[in-house]
């Protein structure tokens, strides 16, 4: 891995700060708000679990990478009309979901108005009333800055540690 | 003991709920369906060269599936021989040969027990070698698709899938064959195994309201059927039972199902193209039935969906929770833009993190505990849709119900497993053959 400079102090607090806004955002489901202000148009939103291979292993031809979620703006379009068309009824009554966010690295991107941003991610997700189910998992985004100013999600990879989905699926924020 | 006539009313299409869950009818599951059935494996694109090997279940039994030197496939129990530790700890990959973690006994492709740490030494002549290979499982396969049976009287694979391969034949072998993509998504649900398998089996009356709000964003041809706006129109589809109990519904042209827009252009012409192959590789009454959307079931716990392409083996983890394997299912042959496509369609719906999947497990999850409460336990189950309209399909040799919705494919899968549960050995279910269809249609 190339190295990467990290960026200055207050760049390193706004990127912070942005990253809590749009967890606080989508605990409140403000999903149409989101995606309209905070997510890039070529926006491209993975989640990848991985299967267990021997260390030593490289023969094998098959791929790794079991992908949870594969999304473009499209994609996250169509789900965020999922949760607005007022018929979703395995969100009816809310979830609750409450992230955490922590190591935070963020970094100077390939060109002066990207930054690479590494965290670790805890989510506690609550539903129906037995049901709390937490998600541990690294996140590596890309964050553009547009000719207004503001921060945008161009690019998330969520790097899921669990091998098998055991809190029923990954349908929740990432 | 079980009084398994207590459990399924073929005749009039009711089962007892305490088919999702109690422990002694679970273990009864176990020895005479995951015991006796075909259950899937593996597909020949995820080990294709020598030496390739996965790690999957054959009911609760760990297997470990291997390519074999001549090309052939076996499969072996995935427990060491001497103190039982687990042989193979990844999930796939390839060896040439596999040794236990515990004292570094090693065994060949083919399951031999090949070599023993200072054998000579501590040991001397006490070790039968030969004898000490894998426990080996029975293997087949239809199209590439690889099952296992741990029973040596059970019919051969193709047998077992019988009439009901003149509907896998459509997307097996229409356009030049079926693969899988990539290593199975892996997720615990916690509901009985048979719902997700009735469910997918013999469903359509659920789509267009427990998926109303996904149907809705999301366009496609299947998306009319939002909120039970609309029902299929007669004529619109069908549903299919079969001898050993697999099923298949039927909604013709609904193929791009959930994919709109480009995405679903491509599709459809996918499926517009290769409708006039498909009539020539099989028949135009096979043909008829390509281009739609297929939710299907193998029995006991193998689904598909055809249109939504996605391949599921609902393994058992006791009678409360099942572990999901989940794959995406392409035509070879599509071009890569579209198997990609399709790929995040399936994602989309009925991955883990689908929008399709996780509003069927709330409800697969809800059948299954509510019955902890010893009154809703004795309730039973209705699957009733439909009753009297089947016939003999003179097409398929299966039994047909005329219709998109219906429960047909319920009332024969359960027909089925009252069969296996009730009968001693292949012999008694053989002895059935001429007849299984009586009850069904009520003859
Ligand atoms: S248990 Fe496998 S070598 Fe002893
Ligand atoms: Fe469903």
């Amino acid at each position: 891995m190339e190295e990467l400079n990290p960026v200055a102090h207050e760049i390193y607090i706004e990127v912070q700060q942005v990253l809590f806004k749009e967890t606080r955002m989508l605990r409140e489901e403000r999903w149409r708000e989101w995606l309209e202000t905070m997510v890039e148009k070529d926006i491209v939103y993975r989640a990848i679990v991985s299967q267990l291979r021997f260390r030593k292993d490289n023969r094998y031809t098959g791929e790794k990478d079991v992908p949870s979620l594969d999304e473009n703006w499209a994609g996250l379009d169509r789900r965020v009309a999922q949760m607005e068309s007022g018929m979703q009824w395995t969100t009816d009554p809310a979830e609750r979901v409450r992230h955490f966010i922590t190591n935070l690295e963020v970094f100077q991107g390939k060109t002066p108005n990207e930054y690479v941003i590494y965290s670790n991610c805890q989510t506690v997700r609550n539903r129906r009333v037995y049901e709390e189910m937490t998600y541990c998992y690294g996140r590596n985004d890309i964050w553009r800055r547009g000719a207004d100013g503001k921060l945008r999600l161009a690019r998330r990879d969520v790097d899921v540690d669990e091998r098998f989905v055991s809190g029923k699926n990954h349908n929740f924020p990432m | 003991m079980v009084d398994v006539d207590s459990l399924v009313d073929v005749k009039n299409g009711m089962q007892a709920k305490r088919i999702f869950w109690d422990e002694d009818i679970y273990k009864l599951e176990l020895e005479k369906i995951f015991g006796r059935c075909w259950l899937f494996l593996t597909h020949d694109s995820i080990i294709p060269n020598v030496g390739d090997y996965a790690v999957t279940f054959m009911g609760e039994d760990e297997v470990l599936v291997v390519r074999q030197r001549d090309g052939s496939v076996k499969a072996f129990l995935n427990y060491c021989t001497h103190r039982g530790a687990r042989v193979v700890n990844a999930e796939a990959g390839n060896a040439r040969g596999f040794t236990c973690t515990y004292h570094g006994w090693a065994f060949g492709l083919d399951g031999s027990l090949e070599s023993v740490p200072f054998e000579k030494e501590v040991y001397g002549n006490v070790l039968k070698k030969d004898t000490l290979g894998m426990k080996e499982v029975r293997v087949e396969s239809y199209k590439g698709f690889w099952y296992g049976n741990f029973d040596h009287n059970a019919p051969h694979l193709a047998d077992y899938l019988g009439d009901y391969r003149w509907f896998l034949d459509i997307w097996m072998e229409g356009t030049g064959g079926a693969e899988l993509i990539g290593p199975p998504a892996r997720s615990i649900l916690k509901c009985n195994w048979k719902t997700p398998t009735e469910n997918f089996i013999g469903d359509a009356y659920h789509v267009g309201w427990t998926h109303a709000a996904s149907l809705k964003a999301m366009g496609g041809p299947l998306g009319v059927l939002a909120g039970n706006k609309h029902l299929p129109p007669e004529g619109a589809g069908v549903q299919i039972t079969s001898r050993h109990g697999h099923g298949v519904g039927i909604l013709f042209n609904a193929g791009p199902a959930l994919m709109s827009g480009e995405e679903g252009a491509m599709a459809a012409k996918w499926y517009a193209e290769n409708q006039p192959k498909v009539a020539k590789r099989l028949s135009e009454a096979q043909a008829k039935y390509y281009g739609g959307h297929f939710n299907a079931s193998i029995f006991p716990n193998n689904s598909y969906l055809w249109g939504t392409n996605t391949f599921k083996v609902w393994h058992p983890r006791g009678p409360h929770q099942i572990e999901v394997f989940t794959w995406t299912i392409v035509e070879k042959n599509m071009p890569q833009e579209l198997k990609d496509a399709v790929r995040r369609s399936m994602l989309r719906t009925f991955g883990t993190a689908g929008m399709l999947e996780s509003d069927d497990s709330d409800n697969m999850e809800s059948m299954t505990n509510l019955n902890r409460g010893p009154h809703i336990v004795t309730g039973v189950l209705n699957s009733q849709m439909g009753l009297g309209n089947e016939h003999e399909d003179a097409e398929s040799g299966n039994i047909i119900g005329p219709s998109a919705i219906g429960e047909t494919s319920y009332r024969g899968f359960y027909r089925a497993y009252r069969e296996y549960l009730k009968a001693k050995d292949w012999d008694e279910i053989r002895a059935n053959n001429g007849k299984w269809k009586d009850e069904l249609l009520n003859r």
